[in-house]
């Protein structure tokens, strides 16, 4: 197992509309058997790396090897086998099938695409054992439905058996569950969280940094086209390094803070694509930037292993480098005291100390 | 979104009850398509025969009454609507075959073709298409044929601009994007996910393009560029004005060909313009802008 290649490997990819730099030098690799989520907001890139990564986008540089060989170069024969091991599975379930398209149909399309069997009762059984395997209850009663008669949790969950079909090594997952009802999204993670377990590398982009905590083996957060913080999901959590974590985690509603004490917020508009600041990309809107930040744009550093199972924390923030002079998980608030002379709201969720 | 969609839905369901234009426009082709196939049974002479004398008026026999050679209009008519129609028919499907293929490629891949395509078709747009199958019959004869691969060649550009408009919505959809991260083939998505929702549009187009294939068939008709081996509704008209129909009184001779035209080009313009808008229910305006008909809204719906 581990002298075979990664799954998917993400590497250095830059995606550009124009003069916007979407996608900025990220990185991000997923074994089989794990679910990584890519956590940020609107516009940070996130769907733009999950399309280049499934070669509906033509990244300007970088390269996205699946099982070892790269996308992006491949042409002709080797593209379309490549295609094959990396499925997506997008945001809206309803637009995403085609609606002239019968379940049976839909589900049996990537078979047909890659030429699996001429034989209709073979491809019959495959698509009902994907069906199957993505919870359809009774898969031969929907086989001649069509997606206006069915619901949103049905029809993400055909969209995932349709990408399972041909028994893929990689699914990237476009924010599989945001369209759906919140009592069908438990189930749609759990089946996610099931295939993961199979085996299959899942990457799977999601602004809800809950859902990322309990179905992750791996959390990536984004900003303004850069990994800033990434890291096992207990350790980003429970003490994110990254001020822009901080903020996200922030601005998770608690049940627990009373009604009266505001939300906190971060202040400002993430930067212009188009026109990056020279220095930290999160600096204008920190509240805990240094003088430095201005200026440095900082790369993913390794943090020191708080926990004993050695989980890699990598951290993009000036405060964070090894040898800079507060690497204590408090150190961004009291900086916040000191410089700002406002106590910062962000790091609220840091610890019992606060 | 639901509520789009209920009104979608009704605004669908009010458009499937027939209206009484669609049911006349259907009999009134059905008419004379089983006309046009009964002609050698009903009329086993063919056109042209003399069956009496010039400009007999209608009698029982001939309902119509007789033309300038003393053969049954209504011999002629039926003979003439096999011309017509085949004209109508042939050049009609090649003006759909035609800007179809060239709407649903430029549409669907976009880019440089886009553009070649989109110029190509705003050349033959702007030629003015009477003066140029003159000089074309004057060059490559006046076979039946010629006429047809004219008209096509023609009349192609409307239909590829509407045609390539729909296309550009459908690549945008998820399903067709997909379909690619799949890994299907240009060709596959194009086949299996955009034609199907421009098929619609092409059934529409074909209509539209029938009814002006066979009155720009009766024009060169008119103007004595056409096969004279045959009898169309055209060469019916041509033959009245020249073989002195009107000083004759003789309007028994004159209207049925041109009632003839002007119901069927009446038909497939009615049936065209309902499948057009069946077919696409947020259209305010046709693409023939002759008329803008209201969406009705889920308030007046609900009532």
């Amino acid at each position: 197992m581990s002298e075979e290649s990664p799954a998917l490997v993400i590497d250095h990819l830059d995606v550009r509309y124009g003069a916007r730099r979407a996608v900025d030098d990220v990185s991000i690799t997923v074994r089989g058997g794990e679910l990584v989520a890519v956590v940020g907001e609107s516009g940070c890139g996130k769907s733009s790396t999950a399309m280049a990564a499934v070669g509906l986008l033509k990244p300007a540089a970088g390269s996205v090897r699946v099982t070892g060989t790269d996308l992006v170069s491949a042409r002709g024969r080797g593209r379309r086998e490549l295609l094959r091991s990396i499925q997506l599975i997008c945001q809206d379930p309803y637009e995403a099938l085609d609606p002239r398209f019968t379940v049976e149909d839909v589900v049996a399309e990537p078979l047909l695409v890659h030429r699996v069997t001429t034989s209709a009762a073979k491809r019959r059984a495959l698509v009902v054992g994907a069906l199957e395997r993505a919870g359809v209850p009774a898969a031969e009663g929907y086989l001649g439905r069509y997606p206006h008669q069915l619901s949103g949790g049905q029809l993400q969950r055909i969209a995932i058996a349709s990408a399972i079909v041909l028994e893929p090594r990689v699914l990237i997952a476009d924010e599989p569950v945001s369209m759906l009802d919140v009592s069908l999204r438990a189930g749609v993670l759990k089946l996610f969280a099931d295939l993961r377990d199979s085996g299959i590398a899942i990457l799977m982009i999601t602004h809800d940094l809950v859902t990322a905590a309990q179905y992750a083996d791996r959390v990536v957060v984004m900003y303004a086209g850069r990994v800033v913080e990434e890291g096992r999901p207990d350790v980003v959590l429970s003490s994110p390094r990254h001020p822009y974590t901080q903020a996200l985690l922030a601005a998770v509603p608690d049940p627990e803070r009373s009604r009266s004490s505001p939300r906190p917020e971060l202040p400002g508009e993430p930067p212009d694509l188009a026109a990056l600041p020279p220095g930290c990309r999160f600096q204008p809107r920190c509240p805990v930037s240094l003088d430095e930040c201005a200026l440095v744009d900082p790369e993913l550093h390794a943090q020191p292993s708080i926990s004993p199972t050695h989980a890699i924390h990598l951290v993009a923030c000036v405060r964070a480098f090894p040898g800079a002079d507060d690497v204590p998980t408090r150190a961004p608030e009291a900086a916040a005291v000191q410089s700002r002379g406002a106590p910062s709201e962000l790091s609220s969720h840091d610890g019992p100390a606060s | 979104m639901s509520a789009l969609a209920e009104s979608a839905r009704s605004t669908r369901r009010t458009a499937r009850r027939p209206t009484p234009g669609l049911v006349f426009s259907i009999a009134v082709l059905s008419l004379f398509t089983a006309g046009a196939l009964l002609a050698p049974a009903l009329f086993p002479a063919g056109s042209g025969a003399q069956v009496g004398d010039p400009y007999a008026f209608p009698s029982s026999s001939h309902v119509l009454g007789l033309d300038d050679a003393g053969s049954d209009v209504v011999a002629e008519l039926l003979w003439g609507a096999r011309v017509s129609l085949l004209v109508g028919v042939l050049a009609g499907v090649m003006t759909v075959v035609l800007g179809g293929i060239a709407g649903l490629v430029s549409g669907y891949f976009g880019g440089w073709f886009e553009t070649l395509l989109m110029r190509t078709t705003d050349f033959f747009l702007v030629i003015p298409v009477l003066p140029v199958m003159i000089v074309v019959a004057a060059l490559y004869g006046t076979r039946l044929v010629n006429t047809i691969v004219i008209i096509g060649l023609l009349s192609w550009p409307g239909t590829a601009r509407v045609v390539r408009s729909q296309a550009k919505t459908v690549r945008q959809r998820l399903y067709v994007r997909r379909a690619r991260a799949m890994g299907a083939s240009h060709g596959r998505t194009l086949i299996q996910h955009v034609l199907p929702q421009v098929v619609p549009l092409l059934g529409a187009s074909t209509a539209l393009a029938i009814g002006h294939a066979i009155f720009f068939e009766a024009a060169l008709r008119f103007l004595g560029l056409a096969d004279r081996s045959t009898t169309s509704w055209g060469q019916m008209i041509a033959d009245s004005f020249e073989r002195g129909a009107i000083t004759a009184e003789a309007w028994w001779v004159l209207l049925p060909p041109g009632l003839a035209i002007g119901l069927v080009l009446l038909s497939t313009t009615v049936i065209g313009r309902q499948l057009e808008q069946r077919t696409n229910p947020r259209l305010s305006v046709s693409h023939l802008g002759l008329r803008s008909f209201r969406r009705p809204t889920p308030v007046q719906e609900a009532q």
